[in-house]
Parts: C-alpha cells; structure tokens; sequence
C-alpha cells in the first residue's frame, strides 16, 4: 500500500512539471500528425507535365499517360520554369513537356518532339518508361493512319479515326500482374497507423528516460533517505519507485493509443493483445529508467543520456524510420533492441488482426528485457539506498 | 572585450570534459546521422531486379529480351536475370530474391504472328512499382510489335482491298518504311537534392545545433542561482561584457557541434556536402540563428530547468516542422509553406542548393534569412537577458 503512495507521488511530479507535460502530451501528437500527412498523402510517383499545345493528339498523349500501368500522381505546373524547378528541388520525380505544335507535326507527316525530365539518375529512366509507354501507344496508332493516309488518298483526321478503330480491335498482347507480396503494409492500412505505433514505442521509452531523472532527483534531495528513516521497508520504497516509472510509461502509451484511436481512426486490434504489448514495453521502459536512475552520477547527465540514448534506440529499432523498409544487417540488427519487438508485435496485432497467440514470441522478448532491466535497476538501487 | 573572452574560454575549458555536453552536441548528432543512412535504403536511385522466363523460345520472345528488357538493364534500372520454369521464378519472388518474374509463355511468338491474342504474364512482389514498370515497358512493347498489324489491317478496311498475300507483304512492307512519328528525349536538369548520407548529416546536425547552443547562455541563469553572477558584477566588469562572454561560447559550442558533424560525416560516411567556403558560411549563419533562439528563450526563463526545457521543446517543434525528421520535396505543400518558417528549412534547403555545385553565392538567399533569424531573436533575447545580468 505504502508503495502507491511512493508510485503516486512520482506520477504528481510528474504532472506538475509543466515542460515535461509538452514532451508527454503534445510531441508526440504532432509528431503523428505532420508524419502522417506526409507518408500517409502519397504513394505514387509524382509526374509533372505540361503542355503547350491545345491539339486533340496532345491531350490523347496525356489520358494515355494517365490510364498507364504505372501509378502516378499528375501534376501540372503551369510553365516549363516552375516544372523544372520541382524536378530539382525533388517534389517532382520526373516532368513531361509537350511542346507547342505537337499535334501539327503529327498531322503534317512531320516528327514530333517531347522532352522528359529528370535529375541525373536512374529514377529518370525507371519512370520515364511510362511516357514511353503512351508514346509507344500513340506512334503505332500515327503510323497505321499514315499509312491509310497515304494508301487510300483520305485526310489524315480521318485515316486516324479508321487506325484507332482497328487498333482497338486488334489483339494486342494481354499483360497480366498477379501479386504475390502484400506490399509494405497490408492493403488499406490508415495513413497514420504506422507512424502511431511508432511514435507509441518511441515516447514510451523517451518518456521513460526523462523521468529516470527523478530518481536521482529523489537521491539528491535526499526523499530516499528521509524515507528509509521513517518505518518503511527497503523493499517497498524499492517496488514504489518501480511502479512510479511503470505509472508514468503507461499514462504516455495510454495517452497515445487512445488519442490516436479516437482522433485519428488508428486500429490498435485486439484490446487483450494490444494491452499486453503495451503493459510488457512499459516495463521494459521502467527498467531502462530504474538503470539509467541508479547508474548516472548527476541530472543533466541523466537527462543527456536518456534523451540521446532513447533516440539513438528508437531509431536503431525502428520507431523513427519504419522497420519494414530496413535493408539487411539492419533489419536483424533492430531485433537487439526492446523496440523493434514492440514495433512488430503492434504491426501484428493492429493491421493484421492477430491476437495473443500470433504475438507471444514478441511477449516473450519483451519480457525478458523488461525481467533483465528491472532486477538489475532495483537491485542497484537497494544498495544506492542500503549504503 | 578582453574579459569576455576570458569568461568564454574559462567555460568553453568546462565543457570539454562535461558529458552532457558531449552527447547533445556531438555523439547524438552524429551517431543518428550514421544510423539513418545505414538504415535507410539507398533512394537515389530506383533500381528493381527481374527474373525472366522464357518459355517460347520464338524470334519476338527474343525480340522482347533482346530489345527493352536489354534497355533496361543498359540504362542501369534493373537486373535481369533469367530461370527455366515458371515455378523457380515464383519462388525466387515469393522469397524476395527478385521483385519481379516476367513469363513468356509457350506459343507467344506463334500467336502473335497468327495475329491472334498473346499474353505476357508479370507477377509481382512487395516492390509494387516494380512490377508497374515491367507491365509499362511489357505494354510498350506490345504497340511496338502490333504497329505494323495495325497498319496493315487499317489500310486494308480503308481501301476495301482484297487481303492477297503479296499486298499484304507490300503493304507491310510500307508500314515498317514510315519512320518513328514521336520521339522522346530527355534532359536532364541540375541535382538540387543532397544525397541521402549528406541529408541526414545535415538535418540532425540542425536539430541538435540547438542543443548545443543552449549551453553557453543558459549558463547564465546557473551562474545567478550559484552567486557566482553577483561575485563577477561586484568585479570591475560590465554586464554586458558578462552577456557577450556567455553568448560567445553558445556560438562556438554550436559552431563546434556541426563542423564536428560535417566533417564526421564526410569522412566516415562519404557525404558530399559541396563548396566548402559556402558550407562553412551555411554552418556560422545558424549557428547565430541557434544562438539567437536560445538567448531569447533564456531571456524569458527564470530557471535553467526551465530554459533547457524551453529551448528542447522549441529545437523539436521546429525540427518536426522544417524537415528533419523526412525531405521536405515529399511534403504536401502547405506543410512545405510553413517549413520556411523555420531556421532549419533553411539550412537544409540551403545544403541541398549546394548538390549542384555551386559556391556561396547560391547560398546567399538561406544565409541572408538564417542571419535575420539570429538577429531579430538575439536581439529581443539580448535586451531581455540584460535583465538576469543587471543587479
């Protein structure tokens, strides 16, 4: 009973502490929302086009473009110099200029000309096959109604007219894609799952790391030692301070699961299964918390430490950049941390409906690091304490 | 001026053996730099493995290998590889070897010369643009080969001909004669996007910029709650020489964190940050922003808890907003708009403005804003902060 109140009073300090509540309450939300809005917005390849010229093949050229195979986003910049400019700075992959008098080289007989372009890289000739692709379509369609053209002695409107109809008709070869992956993540995953579940395990642990310095906050002021003085056993003021950092993990992960569940749609899955995760990683932070608490000698040092390497962590694990676009080694390397489990389990649970079962390796992981960090953080500290 | 840099180096002298600092302004900079870019794959450029089937053997299946599949591989877009069954290549992208299986099936060529409906077959991994490019270049490909076809026929229907073989050949013939209408040619524009090592160098060497600059000004108000503030005023200094001394080893701290990480990560990483008198000019113009920023906030601090929060919470907000945490190009746009509010925008835009070549004067535009930044803010911060110093 006695160990609440220790564990109470550390999550009232925890409220009290007005810039601590930023990093609890309003980092991470708009960390959700501005990596949400840019992951989340866009999947395609963005092609820029312009075009000059006002001829019906010109449009044509564009539709085609846009019923390709290739899925892009199509922008329209209004000039050349604008379009240019995007494709350098990168918020255009790839532009397309189709030039005034297109359509009259075409009907003349003469050769059109368009330009692609691209920064000097392969991305150009990967996305570029799409025009290709139209081009491709439209030159065989030109071509036939020049030969009709000139065979049947027909203005070229209607030659072409006589191409397309034939075109349309003839078999062509039938390309058919079958998938056999599931993409990064499965089909109609919400915009802001991913980065949710991230920034969940991220700010858990950050969190977690920060309030490590309560505990030598207690140290200094001597609260630890006032409170071995009155009649209360070591133990208990040892499983105090333990639930006091697993208190203020679970009102962050809490926090987030439910705020981004209700303002932003993000399924958490099963309520047993999510929970568990949730409850194993928080134990996971508070043993960090109880290590770095007992090990470091001053607060600023705590609190450096416990910044860099919760960042470093998160990163490494894959709570900043996603795990599932990690490359080997990498991707091994990220299961060493606490993290990645974490990540992975949610990703189960979450996007692909499994339950308690599907994710008991992770528990299992999660345990022993939190069962490691918390028998080594209490244990130190009841000799800090004992001494 | 002299005591100033008295006070500067005495704490400057402090700070190379405290850890704090170490970590917020040179290993946490440095060690994300070196995890982003060894975790993220390479993006600067689109590259895809295929595997190939060939299952026909006939003379417009090697067309197809030997032309645009063969394009690709030449233009360095993607590894072609082939397989003898259908069964090995699916298996080769179900295990993720390959992104994507190509399958030329049997009678291909022989369907297509009948004229009749042939069928390429494409299956697809995870790489979902992958096998959109494969579907594209296979399309391409099939206009290509049915162009003649198309002429043929629609010369016949218009002129009502008889289909005789010998007018068929001739017309055939005529077909393949007419010269390509359209072409496409490519240009390729000036690069003014930094390569992913020297972006992720640069954005966390912004972020904890902030960190580091923190440490000469805030130290400020520590040295008011210790009584050491009130000892110096007693000496013959001024105030201000006091404020000059603690603002200088803000600007050198910062200074120090991202030169640290420049130079760290063109060595050990390879990043290419450009022209390095423009570099060095980006570097100094935001280290006076960051040194700005953080006297102003200390300015409106009444404790050094309280300002260190402050400016952690300022350097993150600002970091989230201006790129670099993602590249801001694939930002929609009114976030990219109310990035340019931010010093760290800036510095990024003014790095990637720096990948095409170019010397300081490209930069002039990002050097110019980051510099206003450090005056307005140093100066309201300035005036505020005379408040702590003044007895």
């Amino acid at each position: 009973m006695r160990a609440f109140a220790i564990a109470g009073v550390n999550l009232r300090r925890l409220f009290r502490d007005r810039i601590g509540l930023f990093f609890i309450f309003v980092l991470p939300v708009v960390l959700i929302v501005v990596l949400g809005a840019v992951f989340g917005g866009r999947s395609a390849p963005r092609l820029g086009i312009v075009v000059l010229d006002g001829g019906p093949l010109a449009a044509d050229l564009v539709q085609s473009i846009r019923d390709g195979a290739v899925e892009l986003e199509i922008k329209t910049p209004s000039d050349e110099a604008r379009l240019q400019t995007a494709v350098e700075d990168g918020s255009l992959e790839l532009g397309l200029v189709v030039p005034a008098g297109y359509d009259a080289a075409l009907r003349d007989g003469g050769q059109a000309k368009v330009t692609v372009i691209g920064p000097p890289t392969t991305v150009l000739s990967a996305l570029r096959r799409a025009v290709d692709t139209a081009v491709a379509e439209q030159a065989a369609r030109v071509k036939a109604a020049r030969l009709v053209q000139a065979k049947a002695g027909i203005p070229f409107e209607e030659a072409l007219t006589i191409a397309a109809g034939i075109q349309a008709g003839t078999p062509v070869i039938d390309v058919t894609v079958e998938r056999l992956g599931e993409g990064l993540f499965p089909e109609g995953t919400t915009a802001f799952a991913p980065g949710a579940q991230n920034q969940l395990v991220m700010f858990m642990f950050l969190t977690s790391m920060t309030a490590a310095t309560q505990v030598i906050l207690s140290r200094q002021l001597g609260v630890s030692r006032r409170m071995l003085a009155a009649p209360i056993g070591i133990t208990t003021i040892v499983v105090g301070e333990v639930l006091g950092r697993f208190g203020v993990a679970m009102v962050q992960g809490l926090f987030i699961v439910f705020l981004s569940a209700f303002a932003f749609g993000v399924p958490w899955g099963d309520p047993l299964a999510a929970g568990l995760v949730v409850v194993a990683f928080a134990l996971v932070g508070t043993g960090a918390a109880m290590v770095v608490g007992v090990f470091a000698n001053d607060v600023d040092q705590a609190g450096a430490l416990g910044i860099m390497a919760g960042m470093l962590l998160g990163a490494l694990g894959g709570a900043m950049v996603p795990l599932e676009i990690f490359p080997e080694p990498m991707h091994s390397i990220a299961f060493l941390t606490p993290h990645a489990w974490a990540i992975q389990g949610f990703r189960t649970v979450g996007l692909r409906g499994g339950g308690v079962a599907d994710i008991l390796p992770e528990l299992a992981m999660l345990g022993l690091f939190a069962l490691g960090l918390v028998a080594l953080g209490s244990w130190q500290f009841r000799r800090v304490l004992s001494r | 001026m002299r005591a100033s840099l008295v006070i500067a180096a005495k704490d400057l002298r402090q700070k190379i053996g405290d850890r704090s600092a170490l970590f917020l302004a040179i290993l946490a900079p440095l060690g994300l730099a070196f995890l982003f870019s060894t975790m993220i794959p390479n993006q600067d450029g689109f590259h895809t493995d295929y595997v190939v089937v060939d299952l026909d053997g006939g003379p417009i299946a090697q067309g197809l290998l030997a032309g645009p599949l063969q394009g690709l591989a030449d233009a360095k877009v993607a590894t072609i590889t082939t397989a003898d069954t259908e069964g090995a290549a699916r298996a080769q992208v179900d295990a993720g070897d390959v992104d994507a299986a190509i399958v030329i099936p049997a009678g291909f060529s022989a369907a297509i010369q009948a004229g009749e409906a042939a069928r390429l077959l494409v299956i697809g991994g995870d790489s979902t643009l992958s096998a959109e490019i494969a579907r594209s270049v296979l399309n391409g490909f099939g206009s290509d080969v049915t162009a003649v076809q198309v002429g043929v026929r629609a010369a016949l229907a218009a002129t009502a001909a008889t289909p005789e073989p010998s007018l068929i050949a001739r017309l055939a013939g005529d077909a393949l004669a007419i010269s390509a209408p359209i072409v496409v040619s490519a240009d390729a524009t000036a690069d003014r996007q930094a390569s992913s090592k020297t972006y992720y160098g640069a954005s966390m060497a912004v972020l904890f910029v902030f960190f580091a600059a923190q440490f000469g000004v805030v130290g400020l108000l520590a040295e008011r709650r210790n009584g050491t503030l009130a000892r110096m005023l007693a000496s013959p200094i001024g105030p201000s020489t006091i404020l000059f001394g603690k603002v200088l080893v803000s600007l050198v701290m910062a200074v120090v964190s991202m030169s640290v990480v420049v130079i760290a990560t063109t060595i050990l990483l390879g990043a290419s940050w450009g022209d390095p008198l423009a570099v060095a000019g980006l570097v100094l113009a935001t280290a006076i922003a960051a040194t700005g920023i953080a006297t102003l906030v200390v300015g409106f601090a009444r404790t050094e808890e309280q300002a260190g929060g402050a400016i952690a919470i300022v350097a993150l907000t600002l970091a989230v907003l201006g790129g670099s945490f993602f590249p801001l190009s694939q930002a929609p746009e009114g976030l990219a708009a109310l990035s340019l509010l931010t010093p760290h925008a800036w510095f990024i835009r003014g790095v990637n403005d720096l990948a095409g070549g170019g010397g300081i004067g490209t930069v002039a535009g990002s050097i110019l804003v980051l510099l206003a930044v450090g005056a307005v803010t140093g100066g309201v911060g300035l005036a505020r902060a005379r408040r702590v110093v003044t007895p």
